[in-house]
């Protein structure tokens, strides 16, 4: 069933709307979760409260032509949440990696809320992607949206892991730079 | 803001449409065309399939290419075999796949980049069409089998394959391998679009991989002309790599070195020669490599009693686990089991009936192997499989035939005009080659094994499927969930 039929029953409140999405993303939305926590379990609990939360959200919103990105949004904080509740080091293992890297370009807490809104780090971030290169740019997302290891991007884009090391390293040093461009102090 | 918020909030707000460019990133695509060789053979891989399906031209009047029946192709029988442990390679690097020796042929891809076309997205004709496909060639293939009838098809290679080729077919040919490979619903220009999104749709990760490669090699003997807009239909859906080659032993070197690099090294050669009146060959590889999600229980490796087809039990190394994925019908009982990421499974299919394997492969429909698969019930079932490791060699013309694939094979009717206009051709061979080697390893195992166990107390009420007598299997992808092998297990030797 395609999306626009798949929002109608969301929108007419039919349950097998819940179903028709699984069918459709079901096995997608699990991998984004995976590749977040590294648990099976944990996975599948991100995907029903996904479905969950969609039931409830839709309506008032209609997400139209972007069904998959918006349920994607959905399951990707899910499991970053559930990442930040678990007491399980090895839980959070993918996670901290991943903060860590970010962390080389983000100024301190204090900084970023002081000088910038949320809002406004999107739209800088949105123009930097704008500017990159379609691969850079994938592999950026694959890294820091889908949460894929470095072995799996390398695996992806048929580049050696040392390869999309340095290509993200260029990247975070080129969103830093930018960020200090938009008067942020990194 | 913190550096996890925003990973969260920033990064996750992400514009969609880039979402979208780096979830829909084609990495066989861009592998291929750099050229670079990046898998290496897991030893853990669970399974590893390899395949060829090779379509040779030749002249009416020509001596019997490399191609004809089994004569070019080693000679592997059905696999009586029981698990056999393959040396495993060490990991190859892009860098080492340089170091290998230079195709020798002109590299006419560049004349034919791919152009943009149209797309075309798995809906219900087309899994009902590729379920009818599959089973059909599945099913003749078992009945041409003489002997030990356990085998292995990929329904999506040998489509592929002779889709490209039905890409310079007219007339009756045409008509007749549009109704063959589209089941009777689907014209050429619909499976050329189908395919096309199809085969990039395919998932591919570290742990569950999946690739294919496609490729023409013609004759670049005066005369002979090919003719480019067959060449440029093929780059365009396929992204076929095009070569115009002297057809001697070099390039049957060139040929089989490229089959061994895109089967990864699973299949090292199909061909044995060239002759003087075959003039193009089509190949299409596809080579699958994963580790089970819920790897296999070391504690329930077993010795299981296997009665094959001829009557005789054979002890066979089997390995248990529990699985979530129940399916049963009026025929049959059977359960899925997911690989990494669940984005392939296999799927296990055993007959009710003990004593009729034959009746049960015949009662099978495409319609009824879909409605089974929707059907499978979240169930635990407690699931007993041999390890097997086989690789099978078939020579398709006859099952195609008796398909109703006829003029294409016929010197005298064929009509490959699309193709060229230089000289009269017919397919003279169609080979097909695969390779699977399933087994219990997996890594990763602690995790989804504490599911197992937190699910044990449901244990009374488990189904159970014991795959002690023969059986077919599939390799299935999640999504349009489409078989892309199929295959059987009937008995194992001493």
């Amino acid at each position: 069933m395609d999306d626009d039929k798949i929002i109608e029953l969301y929108l007419s409140r039919d349950e097998s709307a819940i179903r028709e999405t699984a069918a459709r993303y079901g096995v997608r939305l699990r991998q984004i979760a995976y590749a977040i926590l590294q648990d099976r379990g944990a996975a599948e609990e991100c995907e029903n409260d996904t479905y969950r939360e969609a039931w409830e959200r839709i309506p008032p919103n209609e997400p139209r032509g972007y069904l998959f990105e918006y349920l994607g949004r959905i399951i990707r904080h899910l499991a970053i949440d559930e990442c930040r509740r678990a007491a399980a080091q090895k839980r959070r293992a993918v996670y901290c990696e991943l903060t860590q890297e970010m962390a080389e370009c983000l100024p301190g807490p204090e900084d970023v809320e002081s000088r910038l809104e949320a809002q406004e780090l999107g739209r800088i971030l949105s123009d930097f992607l704008a500017g990159c290169p379609q691969e850079q740019r994938a592999v950026f997302l694959r890294r820091y949206w889908y949460f894929d290891s470095i072995a799996e991007i390398g695996r992806l884009f048929g580049y050696r892991e040392e390869k999309v090391k340095s290509i993200l390293f260029r990247m975070r040093k080129a969103l830093k730079k930018r960020l200090e461009k938009e008067g942020y102090t990194v | 803001m913190k550096s996890d918020d925003f990973l969260d909030d920033i990064v996750g707000g992400a514009e969609e449409k880039w979402i979208r460019e780096a979830g829909n990133i084609d990495g066989n695509e861009i592998k291929r065309k750099r050229r670079i060789r990046t898998w290496s053979r897991a030893a853990a891989a669970a399974a590893c399939l390899g395949l060829i399906v090779f379509a040779a031209f030749r002249l009416p009047g020509g001596r019997e290419p490399a191609g004809n029946g089994s004569g070019a192709v080693s000679s592997e029988t059905a696999g009586s075999e029981a698990v056999s442990s393959e040396p495993v390679s060490e990991p190859e690097s892009p860098a080492q796949s340089s170091a290998l020796p230079k195709v020798q042929a002109s590299d006419l891809l560049e004349n034919y980049t791919a152009n943009p076309v149209e797309k075309k997205e798995p809906d219900d004709a087309f899994i009902r069409a590729g379920y009818d496909w599959a089973v059909r060639l599945f099913q003749e293939t078992y009945r041409q089998e003489p002997s030990q009838k356990t085998l292995l098809v990929s329904p999506l290679s040998v489509v592929t394959a002779l889709t490209m080729t039905a890409n310079g077919a007219g007339g009756n040919t045409l008509q007749e391998m549009e109704q063959v490979l589209g089941s009777g619903s689907l014209p050429l220009a619909d499976l050329n679009a189908y395919l096309h999104t199809y085969l990039k749709s395919l998932p591919s990760s570290e742990r569950a991989k999946f690739s294919f490669a496609n490729g023409i090699w013609f004759n670049d003997r005066e005369g002979f002309t090919v003719e480019e807009p067959f060449l440029q239909q093929n780059a365009d859906y396929f992204d076929a790599a095009i070569r115009k080659t002297a057809f001697n032993d070099a390039a049957v070197r060139e040929i089989n070195q490229w089959i061994d690099q895109h089967t990864d090294g699973m299949i090292p050669e199909l061909l044995k020669e060239l002759n003087d009146g075959d003039r193009m060959v089509l190949v299409n590889a596809l080579a699958f490599d994963a580790e089970w999600w819920a790897p296999f229980s070391e504690e329930r490796e077993s010795l299981l009693p296997f009665t094959g087809l001829n009557g005789e039990t054979v002890e066979t190394p089997a390995m248990g686990s529990t699985e979530y994925w129940y399916l049963e019908d009026d025929t049959c009982i059977g359960f899925e089991k997911s690989y990494i990421g669940d984005t392939y499974r296999f799927v296990a299919l055993l007959p009710k009936d003990e004593e009729d394997f034959a009746g049960f492969i015949d009662s099978l429909t495409g319609e009824k192997l879909a409605a089974l698969r929707n059907s499978a019930a979240q169930e635990m079932t407690l699931v007993t499989l041999p390890k097997f490791s086989y690789d099978y060699a078939v020579s398709l013309p006859e099952v195609l035939k008796t398909m109703g694939l006829r003029d294409a094979f016929d010197a005298a009717r064929a009509d490959f005009s699309g193709i060229s206009r230089s000289e009269q051709l017919f397919i003279s061979a169609v080979l097909h080659k695969t390779h699977i080697d399933l087994d219990s390893a997996g890594t990763r195992a602690a995790a989804v094994t504490a599911v197992m166990v937190n699910l044990g107390g449901y244990y009374g009420d488990m189904h159970e499927v014991c795959l002690d007598r023969p059986f077919i299997y599939m390799i299935v992808d999640t999504a349009a969930g489409l078989p892309v092998f199929i295959g059987t297990v009937t008995g194992f030797s001493e």
